[in-house]
């Protein structure tokens, strides 16, 4: 990606000041992927000296800022086991210092494995504008009217667990899956190759093959889609062991 | 002294400490930035193309199409000339064989300014129906090159027409008489996949005018006097005005050993008169450079019911993509370094094809053709031994080459050309094998043992053999000067890409020499200063430049002595390295050097050893791996792989092991997942390091080699090569592996969990 | 726009372009030992360390490292020749390419990881990428390296 100028704003609200005034902007979250990016914007917006690089922690959530590292989720010792799990196999340890759980959860990325443990967490997302919304309610809305994710709340899960599959240890995931249980039992399935989805409190008496009916797998050119089922299946199996086991 | 010693490299602190010493590094910092616009489409003829608008732009000195280059044809293949791979391509061409080819270049004082000026070409292109199957591309209605003035330098089999790059056949004996009588016959098809190198430097070159005004293009290249050569063949340039030189590169692996982006820079700067220089993106080295050629293999074995092979044979179609850079050669290849290895046998057959086809050329990679072939021979060994009821390592030990023996192979087929007999007189395969059994423990693990309920570990195994340079064609030579107190320059054409040839080939000088390693100053790989060699390939540094070596550090032992003779006025001295002995006195190597060089009857010793083999003695393998497979799902994980090498003498037992331990990981990489795949309108879908995959060091357990030496008489100190022969033998030991954990054979690579799982459930 | 960049504790007033990245610059500053492998922060062999993380200069922006303290192996000479003379007892830096960003991710997780073990250690580098050396060679020089030089020194 290119650009003309860039803009340092102090606070969010500044940001977003600019993000509506400024001619053809962009927020930069970490920066993975502008290399990747074959794009000219006139502004690019970033958000790294606006103070949203904190973890706050409260009784019964963890408050995540928007600019926070993914190397920061994987060596927090209060994160929940799934996030930082999830975070262990995601390319290397300087991207994981570059790329922020902001920029992973507002690309809405297909292959995330940043999105899936937080979606079965039931992660809610603070933005500037809109205010609070839960991040399944996020993934399914059509709104993309321009605003800055500020945090992510992510509530304490007693228990949580991420699996996934994938080609080569730092290759993006096939298939992931996170289970997370604390009032309810949310299991979120993703790189199907489609964006995560979620699958609330099912009846444990079904098999895994049961439970995902509903979720569908498509074909890129990583898998197929009843290959990814397979994998799907395989890892609800390993998860749901594993579940019997939390006390 | 110096040989069978682990010293460190002599470049290793300096480029571990981040010393500038790469093409980038060195290259003039007011260079003008080149750039390449690439086609969009597989096949296609430029219509019109207009680059005013890009000119117009001050900071834009130079636009090339194929309106304004020199026309002669060339092949990029840095091979010995004349070379054995068609003529096919011109520097840039109206016509665009694949999706990337060179359509125009652009130079100008920034990269933002030259990839603004790309955007403003406008270019209209006849889209033509482009030929992506190989499986179907000979004597396809389309010809990949229609008429376009193609040609051979001999005879290589070259039907354009037919889209043939080039073509072989040969019988030795009867061979459907042979099959005809044996109890059993094994038949099987394989596919291989094309392969990137991945090397870590992405190509680049740069070229300036020296005061002299003569052209000087400092290049990561693995052949330095074949980039010379094409460049003044195929640019007109007189060869005394050109100057190529090699700095440090980052691996090259095959991939560099073509001529690239040397051919723009030169242009650009003879047509500007300043410096430029061309640095390939990620994307243009996994698009435009080439891969491993991809093949489809017919083997069929025959045998006796007691296990004894009796014939062998391979029907080859390779994919050298849109020219054919090394098509011949790789080709023969996965024959001349595979059939030997079963030498027992009363008949071989051995025929390819190699097409083109609109996709991205294909072309030398490491272990190039032997790697293709053992994977179908290592694995209808096995599929063999099934039919026989026989222990696949009993039939391996019953038809196994060993040492003084010899196979009709070597004699017949070559590189390109015919071969050259051999007597095999050093081989201690039979060694690498037991030992590899005894390490992996295969007794107690053959085929498989049960983890739990869908779980299952294996074992697999695979021999292969190599060469060491290609007889009667690969030339290296070396120059060594004795300096006043007692120091030493050698001077060497060979091309260090990072294997450590540098410090190798002074460690083979010390012990002839008989003096420290670290006395001998190394300089290499540069057309004006260095003696020729062919380059790094072939698995020839060690073997071939290394004999040039040894005879020029043996040369200069008789020179020492023969001004040891004249200081003392005696008929005969002695020399031990330090001192020259007379009879009744001595004098150090430091003290007569220094008195030749100021105040004694001065001259200069210099020497000059070339070598030219006349054998390409094979080093030898065995590779056995464990693997754990998921029978739900077929992934699996490779525990861990033991491979015992005989490669003669290991000149630096660590820089041979750091050798096969990346061979392995390469030949690893390729069995399990490295590809590149094209869209069904050609465009490569893994352009990055996002899509290709190539391995990490998560991916397996353990690499644990062992070398097993022998003694290669022709060889310096015994030596034989070791550059190869590690990524021969993964693919079948892999496959092998799972056949052995699942009951299914994979015929294809790379061989991926879903294809297993695809396999184990018939879908 | 002009910014300050501190590189090995040496601070360089310097115009870059908003959209430059670290890579580009550190290059033209004449820190050679930052390499360009692949452009898209997947092969590890532009990494540096910024504040005391790794991170791939080439997806950094050179604005983003005002005020940051950038160290690549030029600013950690005896550090790195201790763990160049590790590596190169093993032969492993081969090509060297990968080298200088490797050097630089062991000292970072040297300063991360008290007394990383081999799986720790391998999870660590996974992101760094080489292609000649199997790996196994980084593994017995590292071992070497916090052996000999780090524990064997106190």
């Amino acid at each position: 990606m290119n650009f003309e100028e860039i803009v340092m704003p102090a606070t969010v609200a500044e940001a977003y000041e600019a993000l509506t005034t400024a001619e053809n902007p962009v927020i930069l979250g970490g920066g993975g992927f502008l290399k990747l990016q074959n794009r000219r914007v006139h502004t690019a917006i970033d958000l790294s000296r606006c103070g949203l690089e904190e973890v706050h922690l409260t009784p019964d959530c963890i408050e995540v800022g928007a600019m926070v590292t993914l190397r920061t989720l994987e060596t927090h010792p209060e994160m929940p086991r799934a996030l930082r799990t999830a975070m262990k196999n995601i390319v290397g340890v300087a991207l994981r210092n570059l790329v922020t759980v902001g920029g992973s959860v507002s690309g809405r990325y297909g292959f995330s494995d940043v999105i899936t443990p937080l979606l079965a967490l039931d992660a809610h997302l603070d933005f500037h504008k809109k205010g609070r919304m839960s991040l399944e309610a996020f993934l399914e809305s059509q709104d993309r009217t321009p605003d800055i994710l500020v945090k992510i709340r992510i509530p304490r899960a007693a228990h949580s667990a991420f699996y996934n599959v994938q080609l080569t240890y730092t290759d993006f995931s096939m298939v992931n899956l996170a289970i997370a249980r604390n009032h309810h039992l949310r299991i979120a399935v993703g790189a199907r190759p489609g964006v995560a989805r979620l699958i609330k409190d099912p009846d444990l008496r079904l098999t895994p093959g049961e439970i995902l009916e509903k979720i569908k797998f498509a074909k890129d050119d990583k898998a197929s889609g009843d290959y990814r089922r397979t994998l799907a299946e395989t890892l609800l199996a390993d998860a749901l062991k594993e579940v019997s086991q939390w006390k | 002294m110096g040989v069978n010693k682990s010293i460190r490299k002599k470049d290793g602190m300096g480029l571990t400490m981040g010393r500038p010493a790469y093409t980038a590094d060195i290259s003039p910092e007011n260079a003008l930035v080149v750039k390449v616009l690439r086609s969009p489409h597989a096949y296609a003829r430029i219509e019109t193309i207009d680059t005013a608008a890009a000119l117009a732009m001050p900071e834009i000195k130079c636009v090339l199409t194929y309106q304004n280059v020199p026309k002669n044809m060339l092949t990029r293949a840095g091979q010995g000339y004349p070379e054995p791979s068609p003529y096919d391509r011109i520097t840039l061409d109206r016509v665009l064989r694949y999706v990337g080819d060179a359509v125009a270049v652009v130079a100008g004082e920034s990269l933002k300014a030259v990839e603004r000026a790309l955007a403003m070409i406008e270019v209209t292109y006849e889209v033509l129906t482009p030929v992506l199957d190989f499986e179907t591309a000979k004597d396809h209605p389309v010809k990949v090159h229609d008429q376009d003035g193609t040609f051979e330098m001999f005879d290589i089999g070259h039907f354009p027409e037919r889209n043939l790059a080039a073509s072989y056949a040969m019988e030795i004996g009867d061979v459907a008489k042979t099959l005809a009588e044996s109890d059993v016959v094994y038949e099987g098809r394989f596919y291989t996949q094309a392969q990137s190198h991945a090397m870590t430097e992405p190509h680049i070159s740069t070229a300036y005018l020296d005061y002299q005004e003569r052209l000087n293009v400092i290049t990561s290249t693995q052949t330095p006097f074949h980039v010379r050569r094409i460049l003044s063949r195929t640019l007109d340039i007189p060869m005394e005005n050109i100057r190529v030189f090699k700095p440090r590169i980052g691996g090259g692996y095959g991939g560099k050993q073509a001529i690239h982006g040397e051919l723009y820079v030169s242009l650009v700067t003879l047509m500007t008169g300043l410096p430029a220089t061309y640095n390939y993106t990620r994307k243009e080295v996994f698009e435009s450079t080439y891969s491993r050629h991809a093949m489809r293999i017919d083997v069929r074995l025959g045998a006796t019911k007691d296990g004894t092979l009796k014939v062998i044979d391979t029907r080859i179609l390779s994919n050298t993509g849109a020219y054919g850079e090394h098509a011949l050669t790789v080709l023969m290849v996965a024959g001349s370094k595979t059939l030997p290895l079963y030498n027992k046998v009363e008949a071989v057959g051995f025929t390819g094809d190699v097409v083109y086809t609109n996709l991205t050329p294909a072309g030398a990679y490491r272990g190039y053709g032997a790697v293709q072939g053992n994977f179908a021979i290592e694995s209808a060994m096995d599929e063999l031994a099934e039919k026989l009821g026989m222990d696949p390592v009993d039939l391996r030990r019953r038809n196994m080459i060993r040492e003084n023996e010899t196979s009709k192979v070597f004699e017949i087929m070559g590189e390109g050309k015919e071969g050259t007999a051999m007597m095999v007189e050093s081989c201690k395969l039979d060694e690498c094998l037991e030992d590899v059994l005894k390490r992996i423990n295969w007794q107690d693990k053959y085929p498989r043992i049960d983890v739990d309920e869908h779980t299952v570990r294996s074992v697999g195994l695979a021999i292969a053999m190599q060469g060491s340079g290609i007889p009667e064609v690969d030339m290296g030579s070396a120059s060594l000067k004795l300096n006043d107190f007692g120091v030493f320059n050698l001077t060497v054409g060979a091309t260090d890409i990072g294997t450590g040839s540098d410090t190798i080939l002074a460690q083979i000088a010390a012990e002839v020499l008989m003096v420290p390693t670290d006395k001998i100053s190394v300089y290499s790989s540069d057309t004006d200063l260095t003696p020729f060699d062919v380059g790094a390939y072939a698995s020839s540094t060690t073997y071939i430049s290394g004999n040039s070596v040894r005879i020029a550090a043996e040369k200069m032992v008789e020179e020492i002595k023969r001004v040891g003779r004249r200081h003392f006025g005696v008929e005969e001295v002695t020399y031990d390295g330090e001192f020259i002995y007379s009879d009744a006195d001595r004098i150090s190597l430091v003290d007569l050097a220094t008195l030749i060089t100021y105040s004694e009857d001065q001259e200069q010793l210099q020497t000059i050893g070339s070598y030219v083999g006349s054998k390409t003695p094979p080093p030898y393998m065995a590779g056995a791996a464990e693997i754990e497979i998921d029978k739900r799902t077929g992934q699996y994980k490779i525990l861990n792989f033991y491979a015992a090498v005989d490669c003669g003498t290991t000149i630096n037992p660590n820089l041979a092991r750091i050798q096969v331990e990346g061979g392995l990981l390469q030949g690893i990489g390729m069995a399990s997942y490295e590809d590149v795949n094209h869209t069904a309108k050609g465009r490569l879908i893994n352009s990055n390091f996002l899509k290709y995959k190539v391995p990490t060091r998560m991916e397996v357990g353990k690499i644990d080699v062992k070398f097993i030496e022998s003694y290669e008489p022709s060889g310096p100190f015994g030596a034989k090569s070791v550059g190869e022969i590690g990524i021969d033998t993964p693919p079948a030991v892999v496959a092998n592996a799972i056949k052995n954990a699942l009951g299914v054979r994979m015929n294809r690579l790379p061989i991926l969990p879903e294809d297993i799982w695809r396999a184990l459930n018939h879908k | 726009m002009e910014i300050i960049l501190k590189v090995n504790q040496k601070e360089h007033h310097v115009i870059v372009d908003p959209d430059e990245m670290l890579l580009d610059t550190l290059r033209r500053l004449g820190y050679k030992s930052v390499k360009r492998g692949c452009d898209t922060s997947n092969c590890g062999i532009c990494s540096v360390s910024i504040d005391h993380k790794l991170v791939p200069s080439c997806s950094y922006l050179s604005v983003r490292a005002q005020g940051k303290e950038i160290l690549t192996v030029e600013g950690l000479e005896e550090e790195a020749r201790l763990i160049g003379e590790s590596l190169t007892a093993e032969g492993v830096e081969q090509c060297g390419y990968c080298s200088p960003s490797l050097v630089v991710a062991i000292h970072t997780m040297l300063e991360e990881l008290k007394n990383p073990d081999k799986d720790e250690i391998k999870h660590y580098l996974a992101g760094n990428m080489c292609r000649c050396s199997g790996f196994e060679g980084h593994h017995r020089a590292i071992k070497h390296h916090m052996e000999v030089n780090l524990n064997g020194g106190q």
